[in-house]
């Protein structure tokens, strides 16, 4: 083997055969990793409480008792909103089976004589164990200690349910 | 229902933006389809949605898009038929070992770390109906590939085609692309079938049998095309017609073995003749259409699926800057460190990573499928469109400043002689 071809199958074997292999113990390692659980898609929300104030701040959750939250899921981080309803997107995140989202309402999305426009609403939701189908949780007015907040609980709507809405 | 008057005002809408800042990205030296690109990612959710939602609204209803994502793929299978006939793998048999060296190291590099890069962002940006095999092999495809049209597009408006920098990148290119369009069409085919092995064995043996059918069976045949070209001096329609027929039909196999028709549409393109007059009479034919009238339309349909709100909070930026910077340090640095190992100039080997950066439009065809097949969220979808984006732009400024670089270390060098000659 002449010298130059030596220093070839030395690169080669160095740059190209050594990532290639390494490339199987990255597999191995991250085969052991736990991505979020799925969440994304759209959930059947249930309100499981009365007219609350939490409800009054939008404009359309409170008239029907039953609405759909829409999850779109980046790995952990979630952005949520309620159709039908309004138009904000609420920021949220997921950290094992817990959801926590915030919506700040716009202006325009208020309920004349419902909540003040500086108080955003929490959502907070756990999936149920065993089951990433449904979540429980609440929906409440922060910084307002007479404000009374929501129970809920959410199905997810099968996907081929949601492609014969479309 | 469709509506014929939204799906032409759709078409003009597309076609005038992008001609538009085509030009405009043309007039600060960048290729035209950099712009058309951006152009995409202005009509989507990132500006024309977020300024004027209802107008974005009337202009793109939900329902409509799905006869847009139709013609734009219509577009990318001609588009991919034309780059698999752009690709002659046996010019790299004139440029060497270093080719092959090169190539291989500006693939391997960045796909190991795009795949090491997986480790960090999977628990981050992926769930649990992605396996970890699937987003990491994705995410080293995606940072592993190089825009073969584009690098060939700002090599001819450099004049640097028939350099050997110019043949070296070409060549390097074509092989990055063949290899990179065989590791997706395994990452599909892992994502597409469910997780037991017999099955996803059984579409890698439908794959193999198809390439093989390819190249034993149909490569021979088409070469018939040629031999009629050749004779006549040109192809009569009903030639143009089959061949287009052929190319739709592989691309429909590929679809039907569960990998990706664009797979199979690439693989055509590289079983055609490799006659240079021949290859530029069928593109003169093809290329007009589908580089002005279709790929706009894949612009638009993947910018409207591009949101910068998705990246917009301070959670996320710092997710797309690591990106961006594994992306170009692995395939940069990867591709000149291999270029400089095999005895190129340090500024010569810079300026082939710079282009082996370019990932234009491939790069934004490769996030697509990764959407598409549910591999990448919305959010990592966006992210990587960015890098496309950046790493496309960044190719001029960069071989710009290293050329600038190169010149002023040898007006020093030369200064330094007429120096010590003085001093002699």
């Amino acid at each position: 083997v002449s010298p130059v071809n030596r220093n070839f199958i030395v690169c080669y074997f160095c740059l190209v055969v050594l990532p290639i292999v390494s490339l199987a113990g990255i597999l191995r390692t991250g085969n052991r990793l736990k991505g979020p659980v799925s969440i994304d898609g759209v959930w059947e929300f249930q309100s499981q409480s009365e007219g609350t104030e939490a409800l009054l701040c939008l404009q359309s959750v409170p008239e029907s008792r039953t609405v759909s939250l829409l999850i779109s899921q980046s790995g952990k981080y979630l952005r949520l909103s309620f159709t039908p309803g309004t138009p904000s997107i609420a920021p949220g995140t997921i950290e094992g089976t817990l959801i926590k989202a915030s919506f700040s309402p716009h202006a325009q999305d208020l309920r004349q004589g419902g909540c003040a426009r500086d108080r955003p609403l929490t959502l907070t939701a756990a999936i149920s164990k065993g089951d990433s189908g449904s979540m429980t949780g609440t929906l409440s007015v922060d910084n307002c200690s007479s404000c009374e907040s929501l129970k809920f609980r959410a199905l997810r709507k099968p996907s081929a349910e949601i492609k014969r809405a479309n | 229902m469709f509506d014929l008057f939204t799906f032409v005002l759709q078409i003009i809408v597309i076609l005038g933006t992008c001609g538009v800042t085509g030009a405009l990205f043309r007039r600060f030296g960048q290729p035209r389809v950099v712009g058309e690109m951006v152009a995409g990612v202005l009509l989507g959710p990132s500006l024309l949605g977020h300024m004027a939602p209802g107008f974005s609204g009337l202009l793109f209803p939900p329902s409509s898009l799905t006869y847009l994502n139709a013609l734009s793929q219509i577009g990318l299978i001609l588009f991919m038929f034309l780059i698999g006939l752009t690709i002659d793998l046996k010019e790299l048999k004139h440029q060497g070992h270093a080719a092959v060296m090169i190539s291989h190291i500006s693939i391997t590099v960045p796909f190991v770390l795009g795949s090491l890069l997986a480790l960090y962002l999977y628990p981050k940006l992926s769930d649990e109906s992605v396996s970890f095999n699937s987003f990491s092999l994705f995410l080293g495809a995606a940072m592993a590939t190089t825009a073969f049209p584009v690098l060939a597009r700002i090599l001819a408006e450099r004049n640097m085609l028939q350099s050997r920098l110019g043949t070296m990148a070409i060549a390097c290119a074509a092989v990055d692309d063949v290899t990179g369009w065989c590791v997706l069409a395994y990452i599909v085919v892992l994502a597409r079938t469910s997780p037991s092995a017999a099955s996803i064995a059984q579409r890698a043996a439908g794959l193999i049998v198809f390439v093989l059918v390819m190249i034993v069976v149909v490569q021979p045949l088409l070469q018939r095309f040629e031999t009629l070209y050749r004779e006549r001096g040109r192809l009569n329609e009903m030639h143009l017609t089959f061949m287009l027929v052929f190319a739709l039909s592989a691309a429909l196999c590929t679809e039907w073995l569960g990998v990706h028709p664009l797979f199979g549409a690439f693989l055509f393109g590289g079983v055609m003749p490799k006659e240079e007059t021949f290859v530029r009479y069928i593109k003169d034919r093809l290329e007009t259409l589908v580089t002005i009238v279709l790929l706009p339309l894949f612009f638009a349909f993947t910018g409207l699926r591009t949101s910068i709100g998705l990246v917009s909070s301070h959670q996320m930026w710092p997710y797309c800057a690591l990106i961006i910077a594994v992306a170009t340090l692995s395939k940069l640095g990867g591709s000149a460190a291999g270029a400089w190992l095999m005895g190129m100039r340090p500024g010569e080997a810079l300026q082939l990573g710079a282009l082996m950066n370019t990932r234009g439009l491939m790069g934004l065809v490769v996030v697509s499928i990764g959407l598409d097949a549910k591999i990448v969220s919305p959010a990592l979808f966006s992210m990587m469109i960015f890098m496309a984006l950046i790493t496309t732009l960044m190719t001029t400024p960069v071989l710009d400043l290293i050329n600038l670089l190169a010149r002023s270390k040898k007006k020093l060098v030369a200064e330094n002689k007429f120096a010590a000659r003085d001093v002699t």
